[in-house]
Parts: structure tokens; sequence; C-alpha cells
């Protein structure tokens, strides 16, 4: 009896011990309670209703409330309210933290519409998108051009973007070196899209991740090699499993020579060196222009795989093509020399350049952005007639050819602009003179030796222009001289048998040809 | 046959050896009622207990109830008692042996001398190990049952595991090992400082061969005993006796005599040197017979160790593989011979870098029996810990910390920049037991101890100085001088305690009455840069007296040679309890204690940059923070009602039991914490060119070029820096608004209250009537935390105001600005807690020299947090929560040992073996979590607990992955799971994933050779002990799992992000899908068998 009695005792009390362990943390305050507190909006922005239970007033912190988003109403009494909450269309996620106040408590309100995760996208994607929106892109760093505020190309395999301003870590701008962002790292980065001209650009963007490379190029030939080719070296570190090399088909002036594998030596300052391999190859000699071209490294370590790409140019000779031939000459980094006279020049002092068209007489080119060779272009004095040699690549705009930007002029000649009878009447020197007159007579015309002799007159006066030929070395036959042409010529006077002449090798700056009757 | 049945009857009264435990108590009792045939009681009767070894007599008279008691016995025996009466026969027992803190009840039947002329009867007393009147719970351990244990590390959690609720460190019923109550004689031998949770000394400060006895309490509910919430400790020494008596041992472990193989596969370093050896003696015996005794002990063991492997080089070329670093022989030679010269100081060998650990421990011990009625014990123990480090790798203020160690390929130092760690215990008991009357005695105990952890150093003072290798880059290249963080880098400990306590014996009332007063000190030294320090960028910058590049040094306000973060409270207790004899068959006990706590503030001071934080409580009412003051002044109220009840009245049936509140101990690093963090201890002086600047200090580093500072004997002192440190304007003293904030607040709630528990228990003893001891119990605890310690960050918001997410994981996710001001770590009371144990357990002797105990224990402990670690930040952070720190959940203790089995049979024959067999298995001690993979709720930690989603709610999306196949591996697991499939639609509960069961066998083997010397037999013992014998059968055995650790203590899911619904996603981690294996070996040395060997020469 008793201890059934003591038993009871003890086990009532325990059964109060344990029973009754209310867990001191509640689920919401005492005078402010809601159904729901993340608030989920869609992208078009269509409103959503929570219900808020108070026993005293309460207010929306409305300084935390953004221009995008609509909150109805802002506070209210005791009570049971509901509140709207919409917003405005979205093209990526946004959210909001919203504070109410209701007596001394915060209750705290998470606004969400979409979500704020950028999907990953591919350059091509990014290309595609409309500017604004936010993307994060994995690729490549294949070129790095400023490294303050680390504007750089990052490239994937469907294309490549511009990024234009990286954060660093604590999300500042001009501070890019801090990231150690090399070329060949695998880097991903997030930011919104913007199209500066035709250029694809993400906008300081975040840096998500850097793989680094497993290879890397630590010293190169940094000139162009010499248009005699030869043999050159690219000395490379890697972590990977040895390193491989390949060579892009259009490079094909590049040959392997050899592989020189080294060890890494662990020095005091760096304990864990990479290993390094010497790449030897050998570039053909260059016949032709200027060209670039590219090798490929690659080392693996498992599953992970690094490339780097190495560009290689090589000096090449400067072709001396007639304006007809540049003309027909392929786009490209050959480098050409052509003469001309010019047709019509615009200078533009600011950027140093000009915009020239020559002319052979004939065919006529346009100089895009022709620049001066030992002086600004502007300070060459440069007229319309004037002959000059320029050297640039073929390029084109819109179908229609032209020389590439950068031209540059190496020389050029001025001629004396002299009518007939005075230059009849000048002296027998080194003056280059310019004259024009009608065609009244084509003594001879010879492609082979390239001249043609031709008398002209301005009605009072007559010359013979012997052994005229073209500016650009271009066949006299395709002048299309015709007599009742006008030609405009230049040379030096002479004289054969006293009678006076512009002397051979004068070349025809411009023709018109009859007019048809 | 009458006569012969009431000798039967006295023989079984005699094997009813009761007792009441009295924790912290050094001494045992005898008690008992004498009656005549008719059962009336026989006053005045004559009881003359002798403790035959040592000859020490108690004697006492019965009362008018036929009752007697003595008061403060030396524990053990074999005792002879003597029951004699004008009239009577006169009764003698033989063989009594008494046990520690408990009382042995002897009760008489005398018979009329008349009835029968015959000589006194002699009665041999047969002591059952089952304990018939203690009320709570208890096991005593003797020393015959330690020497016997199996052991190898010879340390005090080897034998108290015993107990059936031990088993893990000096952890007791799923508490933290920490706060548990170790006394020997009745000092404090705790870590009551508690950065760690090792005993002092290093873990070991009393060697077991001196120990008598030892009691492992849980419940008692005498309320004499305070101090510990799980459990208690409470151990005496050995004292000497009439006999000269001693022992000489050697035992010896090293790394060949352990497995190397977990699982099938070999531990790599496994065979690496790992061996100790200890050296011991005691010696005990009169120094006046009957009257003086002494004991002593002495033990010591080495471990060979080397601090530091590496070696200048000849020519300036590092190896690592041949420990050669870059720092030329040349360089040290040079820079330790101008130091020589220039200063006086010695660098210490740079090719010798001796770090033997060693412990040494002495015990010495006086008894004195001044008369025979009072009785006086003095013991003083000393231990020293001593291990060897080699200098900090690379730490330093003021400037760039190095890549590269002290100590390594780049750099090297010399050897007296190596420091030391002492574990220090002094320990003095003074135990003093009279007996004042026959029916009043007293006992006064007074002990002293003092238990440190200091660092020490071979170095004379002088700055620590590292010299770069000189080629710009921050590359250490030599060090010297007083290692960086060892000065006055100290914990220490002071204890004193003083009680007395007097019991009236009074009819059928015991009463007792006390008063105790202990004093407590422990402190926290830790000075950085404390004999200054000195960077330079290369050798010739040092030898050149160039201006070095940083110069540091720590030092106290106001001359304070020794700052440190010390508390100081003194506990001021008095206690009434009455111990009465309702009726022959049931006893009760109640009693009060009253314990008065008072901090010292004088070791404070208010920063008032804290004091003017503004902090909020749960309702919005603004609170401060003064790291200026302690807690106020409490008291503490300790109530407790236990009760004895023999059923049958033959003692047979106990049933015992009581209820009643334990106040217990906290580690004081909690307390500390508080100054330690509040910055108004000492002051940093960290200098380089740019603080300098700052400071508008003319001059920059210049100040410091041509050498040392150095005073007027050309001495690097301390107190020269300071000077010069002083008189460019570094501050001398600081005042209350001189404080800054610093980025964390430690402090204490100035209501805080030392830790409480309610505690309730009943059991049930059984003695089975065979012709042999065999007995069994069974016994439950209850515990209700009355006053938990937790620890909340004041500056954080209440949760409930945060946004809920949607779905089924819809915890509160932490906004942006969830704190509102400098984090505030305060240690708070919770009143949340509570656990229980229940307990069976069997004893048996079949035959003489055989025994046999087995016990299971079950037990369940909840709290809100098991205070892990030392920093505030950590003890409540750590552990697992769905709503953030301030809000934990009640959960299983991190420090539960669910289910354990303790089984031991040991046989001793008469050839001189003797065989002790040790078997235990226990499930849990590792307690895992189920955890978020990363911080979802964004609280800044990441122990965020899992929620388990029902398979419904994973169905129709109210719980989302991120994919297909996230979803298929976890729920598979979960499916596979035991914890998770049966917590479906919860949040997993921390430290509730128990660590599967462990199954050990230990082995001890001991054979005596009987050595004839002159008069005496001395005894050779040869011991083999073999820890976790199942391990050298198959290496799979015996071996504990834990959790794979791909798994990262539990975290199997990873939150990814909130979608547009507001839901929260999830990603599975590789590692957990439906074939993982939750635990699984731990393939560490420590799991493998080990075994140790032992010679002991013992001499009478």
């Amino acid at each position: 009896m008793k201890l059934r009695y003591i038993f009871g005792i003890i086990l009532s009390a325990v059964l109060a011990f344990t029973s009754c362990e209310p867990s001191s943390i509640k689920e919401s305050f005492d005078n402010i309670k809601l159904d729901k507190s993340y608030v989920a909006i869609d992208m078009a922005g269509t409103a959503t209703t929570i219900k808020i239970t108070a026993t005293e007033a309460w207010a929306f912190d409305e300084a935390k409330i953004p221009e995008w988003l609509d909150v109805n109403p802002k506070s209210g009494n005791a009570g049971e309210t509901s509140v709207s909450f919409s917003a405005t269309a979205a093209q990526d996620g946004r959210d909001v933290e919203l504070t109410i106040t209701a007596g001394k408590n915060t209750q705290f309100v998470k606004v969400l519409q979409g979500t704020k995760e950028v999907s990953p996208a591919t350059c091509a994607e990014v290309n595609a998108g409309p500017d604004g929106k936010s993307y994060k892109v994995k690729g490549v760093c294949t070129n790095i051009v400023n490294t303050q505020y680390g504007n750089w190309y990052l490239k994937d395999d469907t294309g490549e973007i511009y990024i234009y301003g990286t954060l660093d870590k604590k999300g500042a701008t001009k501070n890019f070196l801090s990231l150690g962002l090399e070329v060949g790292d695998v880097v991903e980065v997030q930011g919104p899209k913007t199209t500066y001209g035709t250029t694809v650009e993400l906008v300081d963007v975040t840096v998500l991740s850097i793989t680094k490379s497993l290879v890397k190029v630590e010293e190169g030939p940094k000139d162009a090699i010499a248009k005699e080719g030869g043999e050159f070296s690219v000395k490379l570190t890697y972590k990977g499993e040895g390193v491989l090399v390949s060579i892009p088909e259009e490079s094909n002036w590049i040959s392997l020579v050899s592989m020189d594998y080294k060890a890494g030596t662990p020095t005091k300052i760096n304990p864990t060196p990479s290993d390094t391999v010497i790449v030897k190859f050998r570039a053909d000699a260059n016949v032709l222009g200027d060209r670039s071209g590219s090798v490929v490294f690659e080392s693996k370590s498992g599953s992970k795989g690094s490339t780097v790409e190495f560009a290689v140019s090589q000096k090449g000779s400067i072709l001396e093509a007639s304006i007809a031939d540049f003309l027909a000459a392929e786009e490209g980094p050959t480098m050409y020399r052509i003469n001309g006279i010019i047709k019509s020049i615009k200078l533009s002092p600011d950027y140093h350049n000009a915009e020239v068209y020559i002319t052979n007489g004939v065919d006529e080119v346009q100089l895009y952005r022709a620049v001066g060779k030992d002086k600004n272009i502007e300070d060459l004095g440069l007229n319309v007639g004037d002959q000059i040699t320029v050297v640039g690549t073929r390029s084109s705009y819109k179908g229609k050819p032209q020389m590439a930007a950068g031209g540059v002029v190496e020389e050029f000649v001025q001629f004396k602009t002299v009518t007939i009878a005075e230059f009849l009447a000048a002296a027998e020197d080194k003056t280059m003179y310019s004259v024009s007159g009608e065609i009244t007579k084509i003594a001879s015309l010879d492609d082979n030796y390239n001249n043609v002799r031709v008398t002209i007159t301005d009605g009072t006066n007559t010359v013979e222009l012997y052994r005229m030929t073209t500016v650009d070395g271009a066949k006299v036959s395709t002048l299309g001289l015709e007599v009742g042409g006008t030609i405009t010529a230049a040379g030096m006077r002479s004289s054969y048998k006293g009678t006076p002449q512009m002397a051979q090798g004068g070349v025809c700056q411009f023709y018109t040809a009859p007019s048809a009757e | 046959m009458k006569q012969s049945i009431k000798c039967l009857l006295i023989a079984f009264a005699t094997m009813f050896v009761s007792a009441v435990t009295f924790a912290q108590v050094t001494t045992s009792a005898l008690s008992g009622r004498i009656v005549d045939a008719n059962g009336e009681a026989v006053i005045g009767a004559t009881v003359v207990a002798t403790h035959e070894p040592s000859g020490t007599v108690y004697g006492v008279s019965a009362n008018a109830d036929g009752r007697y008691a003595i008061q403060g016995m030396r524990a053990g025996g074999p005792y002879k008692v003597e029951i004699s009466c004008m009239g009577y026969q006169t009764i003698t027992y033989t063989e009594v042996t008494l046990q520690l803190a408990e009382v042995t009840s002897i009760n008489a039947e005398l018979k009329d001398d008349a009835e029968m002329l015959s000589a006194a009867s002699v009665i041999t007393t047969a002591t059952s190990k089952f304990a018939a009147e203690k009320t709570g719970s208890s096991v005593n351990i003797s020393s015959k049952q330690i020497t016997a244990l199996p052991t190898v590390s010879r340390s005090i959690t080897d034998v108290t595991r015993l107990s059936p609720y031990g088993g893990n460190g000096m952890s007791f019923a799923g508490s933290d090992g920490r706060t548990a109550n170790f006394t020997v004689d009745g000092a404090n031998f705790n870590n009551n400082f508690g950065l760690n949770d090792g005993l002092p000394g290093g873990g070991n400060p009393i060697s077991i061969d001196a120990i008598e006895e030892l009691q492992v309490v849980i419940s008692p509910y005498d309320v004499r005993q305070t101090n510990f919430i799980g459990g208690g400790v409470n151990a005496i020494t050995k004292s000497g006796t009439n006999t000269f008596k001693g022992s000489a041992y050697v035992y010896h472990r090293n790394e060949n005599m352990r497995g190397d193989t977990v699982d099938g596969e070999q531990i790599p370093g496994a065979r690496d040197t790992d061996r100790n050896t200890t050296y011991g003696m005691t010696l005990g015996g009169p120094i006046i017979k009957n009257k003086l005794f002494f004991f002593v002990n002495a033990e010591y063991s080495s471990a060979p160790s080397v601090a530091v492997p590496w070696r200048a080089s000849v020519d300036g070329k590092g190896d690592a593989n041949k420990y050669l670093s870059y720092t030329t022989v040349a360089d040290m030679e040079r820079v330790s011979a101008f130091v020589k010269e220039k200063y006086g100081y010695d660098t210490g060998s740079f090719t010798e870098f001796p770090a033997d650990e060693s412990n040494v421990k002495l015990l010495a011990r006086l008894d004195w029996n001044i008369s025979n009625d009072h009785k006086l014990a003095l013991r003083y123990n000393y231990t020293n810990n001593t291990g060897w480090n080699g200098p900090n790798a690379s730490s330093m203020d003021g400037g760039t910390r190095s890549a590269y160690a002290r100590t390594s390929l780049y750099s090297m130092a010399f050897a007296n920049n190596m420091y030391s760690m002492n574990n220090l215990v002094h320990s003095v008991s003074l135990d003093l037991n009279s007996r004042l009357s026959d029916n009043l005695s007293n006992q006064f105990l007074a002990t002293f101890s003092k238990l440190d952890d200091v660092r020490g150093t071979n170095s004379d003072m002088f700055p620590h100085i590292d010299i770069l290798d000189g080629t710009g880059t921050t590359t250490n290249y030599m060090s010297l001088g007083y290692e960086l963080f060892t000065w006055n880098n100290a914990v220490h400990n002071t204890h004193i305690s003083v009680k007395d306590d007097m019991t009236l014996y009074a009819g059928n009332h015991k009463l007792t009455a006390g008063l105790t007063y202990e004093y407590q000190m422990a402190d926290n030294a830790y000075m950085r840069n404390g004999t200054g320090y000195y960077r330079y960028a290369s050798v010739d910058d040092f030898i050149n007296g160039a201006a070095p590049e940083v110069v540091c040094l720590t030092y106290g306000y106001d001359g304070e040679q020794n700052p440190a973060a010390r508390v100081q409270f003194h506990k001021a207790g008095l206690y009434l309890q009455d111990e009465w004899n309702a009726t022959e068959k049931f006893k009760l006990t109640a009693g009060i204690r009253f314990d008065g706590l008072f901090f010292d503030n004088s070791d404070l001071m208010t920063n008032n940059a804290i004091l003017a934080l503004k902090y909020y409580d749960k309702n919005g009412n603004e609170r401060n923070i003064d790291t200026g003051k302690w807690p106020t002044a409490n008291l503490t109220i300790s109530p407790r009602v236990g009760f004895s009840w023999d059923v049958m009245g033959d003692n047979s049936l106990k049933v015992r039991g009581g209820t009643g509140l334990f106040s217990g101990r906290l580690p004081l690093v909690f307390f500390t914490n508080m100054p330690t963090n509040s910055g108004m201890v000492q002051y940093q002086a960290q200098i380089n060119a740019s603080n300098l600047k700052k400071l508008g200090i003319a001059g920059g580093m210049d100040n410091f070029k041509g050498g040392l500072v150095v005073d007027e004997n050309g001495k690097a002192t301390i107190d020269a820096l300071l000077k010069k440190l002083h008189a460019m304007g570094y501050p001398s003293t600081i005042n209350p608004e001189d404080g800054a904030v610093p980025s964390s607040i430690s402090a204490v709630d100035p209501n805080f209250k030392m830790p409480q528990v309610w505690k309730t228990s009943v059991a049930i003893d059984y003695a089975f009537p065979t012709s042999f001891p065999m007995s069994f119990s069974a016994e439950g605890i209850f515990n209700k935390t009355i006053n938990g310690v937790t620890i909340s960050d004041w500056s954080m918001l209440p949760v409930e105001g945060f946004a809920r997410l949607n779905g089924a994981d819809n915890r509160p996710m932490y906004p942006s600005n969830f704190r509102t001001s400098t984090k505030a770590f305060v240690l708070e009371n919770t009143h949340q807690g509570y656990g229980y144990s229940a307990n069976v357990s069997f004893n048996m002797r079949p035959v003489e020299g055989l025994n046999f105990m087995a016990a299971y224990t079950h037990t369940v402990s909840k709290e809100i947090t098991g205070m892990p670690g030392s920093a505030a930040e950590s003890a409540f952070t750590y552990v697992p929560t769905s709503k953030g720190p301030n809000n934990i959940e009640l959960h299983n203790s991190q420090y539960v040992t669910p289910d354990r089995v303790i089984a031991s049979l040991s046989h001793d024959d008469k050839c001189g073996n003797h065989f002790n067999l040790v078997y235990e298995a226990w499930r849990g001690g590792y307690n895992y979590s189920y955890m978020l993979a990363n911080d979802m709720n964004g609280d800044g930690y990441n122990y965020d607990a899992l929620y388990i989603p029902t398979d419904s709610e994973v169905a129709n999306g109210e719980f989302r992955f991120v994919s297909e196949k996230d979803k298929e591996n976890f729920m598979a697991f979960v499916k596979n799971d035991k914890y998770l499939s049966k917590h479906q639609g919860q949040y997993a509960e921390a430290y509730s994933v128990y660590s599967p069961w462990v199954h050990r066998v230990d082995f001890g083997y001991k054979h005596d050779f009987k050595v004839k010397s002159g008069n005496s037999t001395n005894t050779l013992q040869l011991s083999v002990d073999l820890k976790n014998v199942l391990n050298l059968f198959n290496s799979s055995w015996g071996v504990s799992k834990y959790m794979d650790p791909n798994m990262v203590e539990g975290r199997i899911l990873k939150f990814e992000k909130v979608d547009k619904d507001g839901y929260p996603t999830f990603s599975t981690p590789s590692a957990v899908h439906g074939g993982t294996q939750t635990f699984v070996p731990s393939h560490s040395v420590g799991q493998c068998w080990y075994a140790s060997v032992g010679i002991k020469y013992m001499f009478n």
C-alpha cells in the first residue's frame, strides 16, 4: 500500500517534469500576425494579398518600399486587414525586405518578384538577348584590355563577349588586379547586358568563380617574327598532365619543332612550382604580307582541362600593287604599297587622320583614316593632285574595297600646276609640273614598256608628253586614252632638239574621256 | 535451537550494511541498535570498534533507545567491533569493512549472561555489495578493485567506469564532464576553469596507487553534499598502519604493444614512437604504534618526445625531407654570439630541442590518533605534468604574418624559444574528527587546492625577436628570445574550503548541522608579446641596429605585472538535517541547505563604452551591460528528503529513494570571458610605421633604431621597453571612460544563478535468499532543471518578427539587419531541461574469490545547451537549431550515452593468479545532429537544423528540390536512416543521432610470486593489462563507428535558394544517397587494442 503510494507520487512528479516543457519560442508576435511573410508576385506584377491580424495599429516603413512595388494599405489598425502587393512587370527577379512596426515590435516581410537567381547563359544567348537583362556566363578569359577597371574578353564555344568593368570581391570597381584573373582562366561572371555600338558587353560584372588555368604562357615572342621566318619558342608552365599543342588550320605556316619539359624546381619563394615546358616552333618564310596566326596549348588533369591560345604574328613583304590590283586583292593582313594621285582629301586633325581618295587616272580607292608616317598627316600639306605612296591592308566597307584604317602615307610628290604656255616657258630643271590639255595625238602606246606619247593642247599651245606612264604601274592601256579626251599629267620640263616636252617618266594624273557627242 | 536461530538472526543483521551516502565526506560511520532478547533497548551498552591495522579505537555507549552511532571513522578495515554490557554476553564482530561515506549498521541482540555462562560469541561478518540503507545512487570502489581493474592509462576515469552512470570520462548521467565534482580527501580536484574537459595535472592529478577507496555519487540526498549536477567522485587516500608496508612498481607501454589496424586497414603513424614508462612507490607505516602513521607515494612517468625536428643547414640549402632549414648555421651562430655579447642573453642551443613529457606525483599523509576521541589526518599532494612545445608557428601582431612557421624549411629558432606546459596541482587537506560525547561528534575539514596550468620556459626575460630573411618578402628566418605567447600565460585556480559538521544522536533522530565556507579564484592570464616583440627585416638589420619593422608589448595598467581576467567568489553554506529511524523498517532523512554566493567585484572595471550600448529585451524594453559587475549575491535553497524502507523487515527487499534540489558548478571560463572581452585588463601596444603615423608620434620606427630597448644595465627588460612606450605617450592607466567597444561583448546576467537541478529517484534492492551474496537493484532517477545555463545574444532582434518561408520548411529567415548593436553574449539561466536514467544491476559472489557484476543504464537528458567549448559565442551558437541561436529548442544532451552496459568478472585463486575481465558496451557517446550544409536562415552560424520532409510534402511540392535526382537521393537516404525515417515532418532534434553500439572487453592478468624475506612474506607481482581485447582477434571488433566524414557531421542537405513562390529549394550533396553508410569505423589508433606490462614488488 505504502509502496504503491510512494511510486504514485514519484511517477506523477516525473510526468509533471517531462510533459510540461512548452517551447518558449512563439511562431509570431502577440500583437501582429501575418498569414504569410514571404510574399511572391509574378513577373507581370499581378497583385498578391496577405492577411494581417493585429491587436493594435501597425504601419509599413514606407521608406523601405521601392518604386517598383505598390503596397496597399500601408498601415492599419487592430483587427484583420488584407494587404495587397503589386509590382511593375520585371525582366529580372528582384526582392525587397519590408518592415511593419506594431507597438515595440518589428515584423519583417519579404517581397519577391520572380527569382533573383540569374540562370546561366552562353555567349550566343547573351548576344541574342535583350539589353538590361542580367546573365551568368562562363568562359575563358582570352584577352585583358584594361587592368584597372577590368575590361576583358570572355569566350565560350558559342562566341565571345566583352566584359566592361569587373567588380572586386567586395563589389568595388577599379580593383581588378585583386582578382588575380589571367588569360586562360575559366571565369564565371554575372552582370547586366548592354550594347555599345555593335559591341555586346556585360557591364560591371561580379566574378562568381575563377578556375585557374592549368596551363599558362610565361614567355613567348613579343614582337612579330621576321619575314624570313625561323624558330621561336613559347615557355609555358602547367599543372596538368603534360601539354598538348595544336596548330589551327589557318596558321599552317607554323610548325612544331620540339617540346622540352622541365619539372618545377622548388625555390625558397615558391616551394610548389609548376612544371615548365618550352615549345619550339618554326615559322615559314613569309613571301606575302604581314600575317598573324596562333598556337593552342592544352593541359589536362583528370576531368579538368585548360586551354590557352597564343597569338603569333609575322612580318611580311609589302606588296607593290596597282590600285586595280589592290582593289582585286583579298581582304587580310597583307600589306600593300600603292601609289595614286589624291583625288580628294578630308583631314581630321583631331584624330590625325584623313579620308583620302586616290586614283591612278582610271581606278580609285578610298584610304580610310590614312595617317602620316613621320608627321601627322595634317602637317604634310597634302592637296588634291599630289601623288602619294601609301602602305596598308585591304579591307572593305559595305562591300566596297578600301584600304583599312591606318594606311600610312610613306611618300608624296607635290606638282606645280601650270598652263601649257607656262610649262613651255619654264626652265629645264627638276621642278615637277602638272599640266592639263586635250589630247590631240597619241603617237604611241606601249603596254610592254608601259608608256604612252601624247600631244595635248589648250587651244593655243601644244606640248608633247613624252613616254608618260601610270601613277601606280597599271598598264597604260587601262587608262583608255583617246584623242579628244582631257588629260592632266605631271612631270619635268625637258626638250627634244629644242622643242619643249614633258620628260619621260611623267605620270598621268587624271584623265577625262571625250564627251560623247 | 532458539539460541541458534538468534545467532543466525544476528548474523543476518550484520550482513545488512546500511548506509547513507555523504559526498565530499572523507570518513565512514557505524551505527545500530542494541536490544535484549525481548527486544528492549539495552541502555548504556558499550560499543568499541578497533581498526585493526592501525589499532585505532572508537568507542561509544548506546542511548535510551539502545541506539549508538560512531562518526568520523577510517574507511576500510578490517574492524573488530565489540558490543558489551554488564549482565549480557559480549558479542564481537570481526572482518567488518566500512565503506567510504557510508554508515555501516550493526544491530545486535545481547543475550542474558545468566542464560548461558559461556564466553563471548564471535561472529564473522559477511558484507554484501548490496548497500541497503542508502537512499540515493552511489557506487563504492575499493583499492582492491582499483588494483584489479585492467588499465593502461592508470587514470581515475578508467576506474569510475565501474559506475553504471560513468564510462564517458567525467561525464555522469548525461552531464558535461566539466561540471562533475571530484574531491580527494575532501579537497577540490576539479577542472574548475573548464578550458577543456580533462582533470587537473594534465588529466591525471593523483596516482591510483595512492587511493584507498573512491565513490561515485549521482543523487545522494544528504544535504552535506553540493557542487555537482551530474555526478561526483569522492576519493580518499591510503593511510599508514601499524605494519610497514610498501610497494615499488614499473609499468610500461609502447607503440608495439598496441594494434595498428582498423577494419583491415593499417593506420598511418601507428608504429611511430609512442612510449611511456611509469615508476612508482608507496610506503606506509607507524611513526608511533597505534598513534601516528605515515603514508607516502611517489610516481614518475616520462614519454620521450621531440619538439623541433628542424635543423639549420650549413650551406643554406633547405631540404624538407631531411628537416634541413634554409637558415644557416653561420647565421644562427652569429646571432647567438651577438645577443650574448651585447645583451647578455643566452639563446639556448639550435641543435638540441629536448622535449620529454614528464609527470611527477608526490603524496604524503599523516594520521594521528590524538586520543580515542580525536583523530587528525593531514594530506599533501603535488602533481606536475610537463610537456614541451616548439615556438608558436607564425602568429604575431602589428604586421603581416609570415606564411612560414618559425621552425620550418624556412626558419629556425633556438631552444630557449621553446615553451613548456605545466599542469600543476598542490593540495592540502586537514581532517579532524572528534567525538565530543556519546551523542555528539564533530568533523572539521579544511582543504586548499591550487590547480594551475602554466606555461614555462628555460629562457631569461628577453623580448621575442623574429628576423626575416632579408628578401623583402615576409618570410621568417630566425626566432629567438622568450616565446611570444608564454609570458604570464596561465590559468590559475585556487580553491579553499572549510567546513564543520556537528552530529547529535538523540533517540531515533540523528541531527546534523553544518557550516561551510568556500573561496574560489580563477583567472586566465594571457599576455601576447608580454616580454616585448621585435621584428627585423634581416639578420644584418638586427645586428647593425636598424629600425625594426614591428615592436609590440602587452602590459598591465597602473604597473600591474600580472594582469588577468579574474573571477573570485565566496560561498557560505548552512545546512541542517535529520535522519530519523521512524520505525525499525523505515528511515527518513530530511534536510535543507542554504548557500549564499558572493562575487568579488574588485577585479572588474566598467567599460563605459559598453555600458552606453542599448539592448532590448523581448518586450522592447531597453537594457544595458555593465561588464564591471558580477551577478548580485544570491541565495540558493536546497531542500532534500530521502527514505529507506526495509519492506519485509529482513533486509531482503529494500525500497529507497528521495527528492531534492542540487546546485552545481559551471566552468569558470564562462565568467572570465567577461573581463577578457571587455578590454579593460591590459593594453596591447602594436607599433609599426603606420600606427605611429596615426598616433602622430614623430620619428616613426626610427624611435627603435640602435638595437633593443635596454635598461641602465644594458638588459632588454620589459620595464625598459614599457618606460619607452610610456614616454612615447602610450597609456599607463585606464578608467571606465577609456573603454572602447570590442568586436563582441561577453557578459553575465546580473540575476545569474549557478545551475540547480531537482533530482528525484526511487530504487528497489533485492537480496536473493541464497547461501552466497547475490543481489539485484533497479533504480530510476529523474532530473528537472531549475536553473540551467545558457547564453543569448542580446543584440539579436526577436525571431518572432522575422519573415517565414513558404512551404513545409517555413523557418524564419534572418533579415539583413537582425543585430541592433555589437554582439553581446550574455550568460543567463534557463528553466528548460529534464532527464531521467533507469538502471538495473546485478551482483554476486558465488564462491570465494569470484565476483561478478553487471549493469545496464538507459539515460535521457534534455537541455538547451551543453555549453560546448570555452568561448561564449561557441557555447550556444554551435547547437543546431532551425530558429537561430537565441531560440534553441530542448534537445538531447550532446554528452549523453543513452545506453550502456558494464559487466565485470574477477577471480583470484590461491596460486596467486588474478583475472579481471571487464565488458563494456554502449550506444551513443558521439551524438550527431542532422543539419543543412549551409547557413540557411542567414543568422551567420552554420548550424541549421534540417527539416525532414514527409513523402507527401515532397510529392505535392511543399518541399522542393532543385532536381529529381537530388530528390531521389535525399528521400532514399531518409528512408534508409533510422532517425530520419521516424521523424519525417519535423525539424531534426540536435544531438539525437547516436553512434552505433560498441562492444569492448578489457582483460587484466596478474600473478603473485611469494618471496620470503626474513619473517615477512613479500610479493612480486607481474601484470599485463589488455584493453579492447576483441580488436586483437579481429581488427573490426571493438571499434567505434563515427559518422562518415563525407556527411560533414550530419550536414546532409544544401539550401540552394528561395524560388519565385517563396519556397526554399534544396540540393543533395553527392555523398548522400540511398546507398550511403551513415556510420563507418573510426580509423584511429585509439580504436585498436593496447596493452601495458607491469612489475610490482610489495612487502608485507
